[in-house]
């Protein structure tokens, strides 16, 4: 329908050409908080939509309501899964703050980090040495709740470390922008990760990694074992829901909006005044201390800390689920750790695949960069809009209606894939010559509604070029 | 009189000579290209693990190995550019896009490496025309390394005579600082793309097989040196080849020397080098605008 007519702004990746429009301020059951560029799109399309979420919201499907829901669900965790669950589970959590710190400087400042492992690397390690070292000397002075007691003090220290180092590095990184960005902060972990291997004051044990064990409170004459599958779940998951919602506050703040501004435009946002590096570096550092946080709980439901935490592969755990989930919005890290992690899980049911999921990751990484840019996250909005659709044909006109609903936007949408796919295999031929009519246009980076969006980027050569997309034979024309 | 350099120097340089041939097409690449290519590691493991298969399987004959498996490599190499990179080159944060990409490719070269070839560590001999013992300043060193180090003097000086000396190398040096004006002026530039990415995957093709008598070959081989080529392309200038060669020359002199003469730390020493030049000189050393 509309990407037919309008193919240069409507989106060779969106989903769903009719409903994939999001109010920008009404309630959003979705409620995967949109963050810039998807706002700016919202355009047509959308007031039959609010007729049936206004609908729904009187219903009492409410945000809050399915937040709600959700947080229900989190506490019976332990009650309704399996030993095992729990424990993905609550690793699930932990990625997914891991995940989300990491977006606060890739989707909404718009600098790629690779080396975010070196403060999860560094709380973990900060929170081994302090069980190691003051845990003995606490036990003799608190005698029982002395590995409480610990634990506190290893927050404590292990988030001022975190802090200590994020500063001077973050300083010097975000002076430089994008690719000098990535290898200044791969550099960083990289070196961390050398030092903690080699050991040379003798105190992470090199290779091996420590161990952890968080050990046992007396509470009230009663031993609780603070490493306890559920009773670590609670605290993580107390720890995870506090964070999350400190990082949304954030990102809402009149610094979180400077913050995105600059993401889209960092020239434009120096012109007015804005100090851009200062911004990013503040970002930087709070995106560590919670980087950090994710460190320090995942080291004791692990029980040991190695080098391998600081490694280049570990940063880019975050980098994938971002991408996967979907950069662009809050919780889009999270559902791409979500997909990391359970994707993983299922595959490890198969032998033949187990020892094999980095290749799936693979795959599914060059087909969301190639093909959704908007991740996972931009999937279930879509999804969750059409779902809306359905309910409001449904309950308009009747099931017959509805069942004509589902079969006209599926073939819709089976076409748009198609032509898309030929689209891409073209694009790149177009491109480069494109370039010109790029440039001579001036939309180029400056371009406010595309400055990290995927589908912009045909525009400036779609624009110019007469051909409509449609009639394009898929792959025809390859050299 | 100095015995011990001359010693730690000539393995430094050795070091130097394989590092250059890695990095010098990730710095062609990115010079040309602007892409950051993260699949170079196993790029050039693939190469290595082509020398040992084919030289052990079929054909018995290193050299004959080694040049198969560099071809195989650079038809991968092309593939991918033309398949996955293509697509990405018009994005706004392309170069972001394309670095994720290719580490996407680099994961699944990697697990399909797994597959093939198993998880333990595979070497050869080194080729027996070159398998003996030349002396230098009263150090020995074998026949090999010395090899290496001249093909990567031979690579260094053929493609300055290439790109400042062909009408081909003129074409590529101005799409490289201006693809617009290049392309209106009639230059086929996904196909010169191509080929620039052919030919970079080529060289990391070459550095690997030139590599598996050298060191133990592993799929895991290709995380670990794409990490060092950063480090090289980073010192020597992103995008430069004498820059490229100065790098790979000064960090395999530094991991010569930090054994001997720094008790512990000389692991992250390259890192910490990485980190002063792209504070101080975020260009590199040698870095400019040019690909040269």
């Amino acid at each position: 329908m509309s990407g037919d007519d309008e193919p240069t702004t409507d989106g060779s990746r969106d989903d769903e050409p009719t409903a994939d429009r999001s109010t920008p301020d009404g309630p959003d059951p979705g409620a995967l908080g949109v963050a810039g560029p998807a706002v700016e799109r919202a355009g047509h399309g959308h007031e039959r939509l609010s007729f049936t979420r206004s609908r729904l919201i009187e219903e009492g499907w409410t945000r809050e309501r399915l937040l709600g829901l959700f947080v229900v669900w989190c506490l019976l965790v332990p009650v309704v899964l399996p030993s095992f669950q729990v424990y993905l589970f609550t690793e699930f959590l932990l990625l997914a703050v891991f995940a989300t710190a990491f977006n606060l400087l890739y989707g909404y400042t718009g600098l790629l980090s690779f080396g975010h492992a070196l403060f999860y690397a560094a709380a973990g390690y900060a929170i081994a040495l302090t069980f190691r070292e003051l845990g003995p000397e606490l036990a003799g002075v608190l005698g029982g709740i002395s590995p409480l007691a610990t634990l506190l003090v290893a927050v404590v220290l292990g988030l001022a470390f975190t802090l200590v180092i994020a500063a001077p590095v973050g300083y010097l990184s975000v002076r430089l922008d994008e690719i000098y960005f990535a290898l200044i902060t791969l550099s960083f972990s990289m070196a961390f990760y050398a030092v903690l291997i080699q050991d040379p004051y003798g105190l992470t044990q090199g290779s091996d990694g420590m161990l952890l064990l968080l050990g046992t409170v007396e509470l009230f004459g009663a031993d609780v074992a603070l490493a306890d599958r559920n009773l670590y779940y609670y605290l993580v998951l107390a720890v995870a829901g506090g964070s999350m919602y400190a990082m949304w506050r954030v990102i809402n703040s009149p610094f979180g909006t400077v913050c995105r501004a600059i993401r889209e435009s960092p020239d434009r946002v120096s012109a007015l005044g804005v100090n851009v590096t200062y911004h990013q570096w503040v970002m930087f550092v709070v995106s560590a201390f919670f980087v950090g946080i994710a460190g320090l709980f995942i080291a004791p439901l692990h029980s040991i800390v190695t080098p391998a935490m600081s490694f280049w592969t570990t940063s880019a755990i975050p980098v994938v689920a971002a991408v996967i989930g979907g950069a662009f919005y809050f919780l889009g890290p999270a559902v791409g750790a979500f997909v990391f992690l359970y994707l993983r899980w299922g595959l490890s049911r198969y032998p033949a695949f187990e020892a094999h999921w980095e290749l799936f990751y693979g795959l599914v990484l060059i087909l969301v960069l190639l093909y959704f840019k908007e991740g996972a996250a931009a999937g279930l909005v879509a999804l969750g809009h059409w779902l809306e659709d359905l309910y409001g044909v449904y309950r308009t006109d009747g099931r017959s209606a509805a069942i004509e609903f589902v079969r006209s936007t599926l073939s819709e949408k089976a076409a748009a894939v198609r032509r898309e796919v030929g689209r891409t295999s073209v694009r790149g031929r177009r491109s480069a010559r494109g370039q010109v009519a790029t440039a001579g246009g001036g939309s180029d980076s400056t371009d406010p509604g595309g400055g990290s969006d995927s589908t912009d980027p045909g525009s400036g050569s779609d624009s110019t070029d007469p051909t409509d997309p449609t009639d394009r034979p898929s792959g025809g024309d390859r050299p | 009189m100095f015995p011990l350099f001359v010693a730690e120097t000539l393995i430094g340089l050795s070091i130097g000579g394989r590092l250059f041939l890695i990095a010098v097409g990730l710095s062609l690449i990115f010079g040309v290209l602007n892409v950051l290519n993260f699949a170079h590691g196993v790029f050039y493991m693939l190469g290595a693990y082509g020398a040992i298969t084919v030289s052990a399987l079929l054909l018995d004959n290193f050299w004959l190995g080694a040049a198969v498996g560099i071809v195989a490599v650079g038809i991968v190499g092309a593939i991918v550019e033309f398949g996955l990179i293509r697509p990405l080159y018009d994005r706004d944060e392309a170069i972001l896009d394309q670095l994720i990409l290719t580490f996407g490719v680099a994961m699944i070269v990697h697990e399909l490496a797994r597959m093939l070839w198993g998880s333990q560590p595979r070497s050869i001999p080194t080729p027996g025309s070159l398998d003996f013992s030349v002396g230098i300043l009263g150090e020995t060193i074998t026949a090999y390394r010395l090899f290496v180090i001249g093909v990567s003097v031979v690579v260094l000086v053929g493609l300055w005579l290439f790109l400042t000396r062909t009408h081909h190398g003129h074409v590529i040096r101005a799409t490289a600082s201006d693809r617009e004006m290049a392309a209106m002026l009639g230059v086929d530039v996904p196909r010169l793309y191509t080929t620039v990415f052919l030919l970079g995957s080529l060289l990391a093709g070459l550095g690997g097989a030139l590599a598996a008598p050298l060191q133990a070959v592993s799929p895991a081989l290709g995380d670990q040196i794409i990490i060092d080529a950063f480090v090289v392309v980073v010192i020597g200038g992103l995008g430069s080849i004498s820059g490229a060669f100065v790098g790979a020359m000064l960090v395999g002199l530094f991991q010569a020397f930090g054994v001997q003469y720094i008790a512990a730390g000389d692991l992250a020493l390259p890192f910490i080098a990485m980190i002063l030049v792209l504070v101080f000189r975020p260009r590199g050393l040698l870095g400019e605008d040019e690909v040269l």
